[in-house]
């Protein structure tokens, strides 16, 4: 049995003025040395779950403990030492290089009016090499691709040196070949000891590599368990709300095949 | 072997600029005079002692002071245009100039004529920072709900509280007559004659102290341009860093034109100039944007009592006259 990266118990949370809840008493074990995917519907909460998870938000019901301790008694540097964020964001406010970039994944460890040290200098560097970047390492972020984006974004992430990484959509406007790489090197950083959490919209990518999956609806956990347990036709369908076809490709694991909107209609049909 | 990097360049070049801008000071002005003569007033006890008195009493304070407000305003632009993530904020965008520029207008025009008050630039400028504070802090009270500044509602309550401080000063200005309404409509212009050395003291004190702060803010402000969130994820208390900068970057724009008056562009074009060839870094940003802004108000002012000898152009007219055109050139090629 794993150690517990994060613990949640009874977590709800709804935003400033609205009577509808965007998660509703959350009850979820996040083993730590693992991948969890977090999959549901738009508006199901899983971008919500994982502010709170980040300490973005906090609960408005509910606890979260993270590494053995309250999230919230966390202190913020000592939390971005061992947790860090791939957002959906793009980082384009102003045009800083990709080095510049990464770099910033070094500020937990640097105080304020310090610069970064060889070791620093040498992390920077490593997790661009890690990522494939290193020949545009002096290239602006605006000029990059999508899928080179993405990739400076985990770099900046594992800079930071974390123990736990949150990945909110890392293949959204990716390519298969895109969307494959960076799932298969958040594999091998979780084969290196590192904590994944995933949130994702492709269940067949999801299902191929996650160690745990997480189906949230409607604000409620819907299943979790193994991508083989949580990936059931009537599972989906009715968290969807729309007809799915499940089938179990051996070594790329499920595949869920998205047949129609209608919920009634079968295989086959016109 | 030793690697000299873009940021010492930078900096190297930036010293050298600001050290040609101060010798192009003390030799210019309504009366030139040589290099050789103005070295003579520091170094040589025998020298021309009119030439001694023009360079250290009229012409180095007045350097002093288009060195430190130059650099307070690029400072605080640099700094405004990270908190608002926005590279074309400004110093004065959130009313500072305006509130500063009212309790300067009301000091000229009423209460230096009031029995009793001594007439003078100390009660000018102080009259001038305290209405750039009041400005600081009612735009900083609307913005700030539960603890936390929206930078949205800062812009805005930034424009309509510099648009009210601003109407105040047309009604003290509508309402005055003769001297009073000449040297209450010069000091808005923005000028450098006014320097005395107490007023130098207090901005120097004001600019290198909110360097200092600035230096330690700056890995923070780096985060901050990726997102208030994601600044979060870094391990900074965006909060904490987005009251520090906002606070800095008005006081020292506060100071700046208590003893300046409000002289434009300086603020925008500088650090816009400095990110463009340096890139983003606020490690390099910031002390490239305070060397920078220092020489390019002393030559603007060098310039403006140059062009139309006898007479001294206000240096606000100078630095918009070069800063529109540079700031268009620099908006064209950037994108931005």
């Amino acid at each position: 049995m794993s150690e517990g990266a994060f613990a949640c118990g009874g977590v709800s949370y709804g935003y400033p003025g609205s009577d509808r809840p965007v998660l509703q008493e959350v009850d979820l074990d996040i083993a730590a040395g693992r991948l969890t995917t977090l999959i549901g519907p738009n508006g199901a909460g899983k971008s919500t779950l994982v502010r709170l998870l980040s300490g973005a938000a906090a609960p408005t019901a509910g606890s979260i403990v993270f590494l053995g301790r309250p999230l919230s008694s966390w202190a913020r540097t000592d939390m971005a030492r061992r947790l860090a964020v791939v957002s959906q964001e793009a980082p384009l406010a102003v045009p800083q290089t990709v080095e510049e970039y990464v770099s910033l994944g070094r500020n937990p460890y640097v105080s304020a009016w310090s610069t970064l040290s060889v070791s620093d200098h040498a992390v920077v560097t490593g997790a661009v090499d890690r990522v494939g970047l290193a020949a545009l390492a002096r290239r602006r972020l605006t000029d990059l691709s999508g899928g080179e984006l993405q990739r400076a974004k985990l770099a900046r992430a594992l800079a930071q040196e974390p123990d736990v990484l949150i990945l909110d959509e890392p293949t959204a406007h990716l390519d298969i070949g895109h969307a494959l790489w960076a799932f298969e090197t958040i594999d091998e950083l979780v084969a290196g000891g590192l904590t994944a959490i995933c949130v994702t919209h492709d269940m067949n990518l999801a299902s191929r590599f996650a160690d745990d999956m997480v189906l949230l609806a409607q604000g409620r956990i819907a299943g979790s368990g193994t991508p083989a347990t949580v990936l059931s036709v009537d599972r989906l369908s009715e968290a969807y709300q729309c007809r799915v076809q499940v089938e179990d490709h051996g070594v790329v694991g499920h595949v869920v095949l998205p047949i129609s909107t209608d919920a009634a209609l079968e295989v086959g049909s016109p | 072997m030793l690697t000299v990097t873009p940021r010492t360049m930078g900096l190297l070049a930036m010293a050298g600029l600001l050290s040609v801008a101060i010798m192009a000071g003390l030799v210019l002005g309504a009366a030139p005079l040589s290099p050789s003569a103005v070295l003579d007033a520091f170094l040589d006890p025998g020298a021309d002692p009119t030439s001694t008195r023009i360079v250290r009493d009229i012409r180095l304070p007045r350097v002093a002071a288009g060195v430190f407000t130059g650099a307070a305003l690029a400072l605080s632009g640099a700094l405004f245009q990270a908190l608002l993530r926005n590279p074309l904020a400004e110093p004065y965008l959130l009313g500072v100039s305006s509130g500063a520029a009212f309790g300067a207008v009301l000091s000229l025009t009423v209460v230096t004529t009031l029995p009793g008050v001594i007439a003078g630039t100390a009660v000018t400028t102080a009259l001038a920072l305290l209405g750039g504070l009041v400005a600081i802090g009612v735009v900083f009270r609307v913005a700030s709900v539960v603890g936390r500044v929206d930078t949205r509602v800062l812009i805005l309550a930034g424009v309509v509280v510099s648009a009210f401080f601003g109407a105040g000063v047309m009604l003290v200005l509508a309402l005055s007559r003769g001297d009073a309404f000449r040297s209450a409509v010069l000091w808005t212009m923005g000028s450098l004659n006014r320097a005395t050395w107490t007023g130098v003291a207090m901005l120097a004190v004001c600019t290198l102290a909110a360097a200092f702060i600035s230096f330690g803010l700056a890995r923070h402000l780096n985060a901050l341009a990726l997102g208030e969130e994601a600044a979060g994820h870094l391990g900074t208390d965006v909060e904490r860093v987005k009251r520090s900068t906002y606070f800095v970057a008005s006081l020292v724009a506060a100071a700046s034109v208590s003893v300046a008056g409000v002289i434009g562009f300086i603020g925008l074009v500088v650090p816009h100039a400095v990110r463009m060839i340096w890139g983003t870094d606020h490690r390099t940003l910031i002390p490239l944007s305070l060397l920078g802004g220092a020489a390019a108000l002393v030559v603007a002012d060098a310039i403006a009592q140059s062009v139309v000898r006898p007479l001294v152009l206000p240096v606000g007219v100078i630095t918009a006259i070069l800063g529109v055109p540079l700031f268009l050139i620099l908006l064209r090629r950037s994108h931005v």
